[in-house]
């Protein structure tokens, strides 16, 4: 609901002044009403993210190439000097996470929606500036302590550049994150020679993750069955609490973890079998078209 | 029968005095394979005696011989003893470490530096061992208790040791997961794996196991044939155990008692017709 107010009142100052007011209505109308349609989102985010990228169908393509290429889209997008390469990169990223990876719209939509409030309040701030004396040019203003708030076209073009550039770069992250499970993700990350410590760890807290979140899930069921939840003061008191066993049931974990890897021959090195994928042309096709066009669009600075 | 594992008067403790439970000297030996149950109440000593059997836990005093050879204290030779004697944990959450099951099951393998072409062998052979051919690709994570399970014991089948320790498989599983661990054990008796399992399920003992190791506060209080400990009532309420139903009903019917209830009803069938 806040995230759906929030977009219509960036959208309103992104195009105030430039548009027709119809148009800018509709427009504000639409944002709120998109965000209204697919908010309500309930998930566990990294978790979620997992099981979509292992359910995805470009999850059977070779890792290191997407990884390769959405890094280069990023580096691209970020490097791009007007907002329409950006825009359609994340249309072209959105339809492709979409249409081949078989991920449901609304869910991915759904998972758009964290970044984006992050983003529209950002934009936010680029966009509203104070001044002491209200600028000739400017579209929008408020008076504010003496001095005004307000909207300059310069203001405009910048958010929108910057808005733009994070949403193309969002969704680079989101077509890796989105067909690439971690564990391969992190495979890459030892083929490029990330020093092995880095990796491993990363390789034992995405392991246990899973272990903590289900350990916490189940405390603080049973604290709320037992009306721990109930009033402010109890809520803090047994939220301490739980956090506190969290942290007490980590350490007996992580002990009986390690005698586990230990009883296997553990000596300091993780390594697994890994099953080779090879590049298609899909996913080479899929890379090349929005790679070709972001720089050419780059170099001849649209 | 070829003697595989022997403990001559080992013991152990803890320096915190902590959760886990202290090993008084014990000798006890294993052989080739073996079907023993390890019966004893909560914290009698069943998982120290595991684990340093596998070799996490180096001994305090006494000598552990594998094949008739000591196990010194030193880090190589308490990983020849982690190579032949493979442990499965009781929660499987704590050994499961890969995102996949294939990856998963590899781990160990791995860790004992063989070619990639004997890993992806004994990967294949722990994979069709277990049934695990439709999850080979699934994150362990997210697989059911059962089925998590199964891959734990998988882990430790691919490193192919000579013994396998399992510490109380059968907790947490529903009826249909804990029938098809049994068939699992078989088929490993089969093989002619020597399994060591600690449970509590005294039923499960007295129609798996062919011999019974009963803890109880630390101590090895009996080492025997199923029919001899559970014939000992006063050992059973000592340790906090007790008969198999099987020995309750035959013992109401006053009748020998019978393995499984197939026994029972041909039994009361020749009764009948008496």
């Amino acid at each position: 609901m806040i995230a759906a107010l929030l977009a219509g009142l960036v959208f309103f100052s992104l195009f105030a002044g430039q548009l027709p007011p119809l148009w800018l209505a509709v427009i504000c109308l639409l944002a709120v009403l998109s965000f209204l349609l697919v908010g309500g989102h309930h998930h566990d985010s990294v978790l979620t993210m997992d099981v979509y990228a292992r359910r995805s169908r470009l999850c059977r393509e070779n890792a290191a190439l997407k990884a390769a290429g959405s890094l280069a889209l990023l580096i691209l997008c970020i490097c791009s000097s007007s907002p329409l390469p950006p825009l359609c990169l994340f249309a072209f990223l959105s339809v492709v996470t979409v249409a081949a990876g078989g991920i449901k719209p609304r869910e991915y939509f759904s998972l758009l929606g964290l970044p984006a409030v992050f983003l529209l309040l950002s934009g936010l701030t680029l966009l509203w500036d104070f001044y002491q004396k209200l600028p000739e040019e400017a579209v929008l203003s408020l008076p504010f302590f003496g001095g005004w708030l307000a909207v300059v076209p310069a203001a405009q073009s910048l958010g929108m550049l910057v808005l733009s550039r994070a949403l193309g770069a969002v969704s680079c992250l989101y077509f890796l994150s989105l067909s690439t499970p971690l564990p391969e993700l992190l495979q890459v990350l030892r083929r490029v020679h990330i020093p092995a410590i880095v990796v491993e760890l990363a390789v034992l807290i995405y392991r246990y993750i899973f272990i903590l979140l289900a350990t916490f899930r189940d405390m603080k069921d049973s604290a709320a069955s037992r009306l721990g939840y109930r009033g402010l003061k109890r809520s803090l008191h047994t939220t301490g609490l739980v956090y506190g066993g969290l942290l007490a049931n980590s350490f007996r974990r992580a002990g009986a973890c390690f005698d586990a890897m230990e009883s296997r021959c553990y000596t300091g090195q993780i390594a697994f079998l890994t099953e080779k994928k090879k590049v298609t042309a899909k996913v080479f096709c899929l890379l090349v078209l929005p790679l070709a066009g972001m720089l050419a669009s780059v170099l001849l600075g649209f | 029968m070829k003697e595989l594992l022997q403990f001559e008067q080992v013991s152990y403790h803890y320096d915190s005095g902590g959760e886990r439970e202290a090993l008084f000297p014990l000798s006890v030996r294993l052989c080739e394979g073996e079907k023993i149950a390890v019966l004893g109440s909560n914290g009698a000593g069943k998982s120290t005696f595991f684990l340093l059997a596998n070799g996490v836990l180096s001994p305090r005093s006494g000598t552990i011989f594998l094949n008739g050879e000591p196990v010194g204290k030193k880090e190589k030779q308490r990983m020849q003893l982690r190579r032949s004697v493979g442990l499965v944990f009781q929660d499987p959450d704590v050994q499961l470490l890969a995102g996949t099951v294939e990856e998963e099951i590899s781990f160990g393998p791995m860790n004992l530096g063989l070619p990639e072409a004997e890993v992806r062998r004994r990967v294949e052979m722990a994979i069709d061992s277990l049934g695990l051919t439709e999850y080979r690709s699934r994150g362990p994570q997210y697989l059911s208790g059962g089925e998590k399970r199964r891959v734990a014991i998988a882990d430790v089948l691919a490193m192919e040791p000579q013994i396998m320790l399992l510490d109380e498989p059968s907790s947490n599983l529903d009826p249909a997961g804990r029938q098809l661990l049994e068939d699992t054990l078989e088929a490993l008796h089969q093989k002619g794996m020597a399994l060591v399992v600690a449970t509590h399920d005294v039923d499960f003992a007295w129609r798996w196991a062919d011999r019974i190791l009963v803890f109880h506060s630390g101590r090895l209080e009996r080492d025997d044939k199923p029919e001899a400990v559970f014939a000992d009532e006063e050992l059973l309420s000592r340790c906090g155990l007790e008969q198999p139903l099987l020995w309750k009903v035959a013992k109401a019917l006053k009748i020998p008692v019978p393995k499984n209830p197939e026994e029972l009803a041909d039994y009361q069938i020749g009764r009948k017709t008496e």
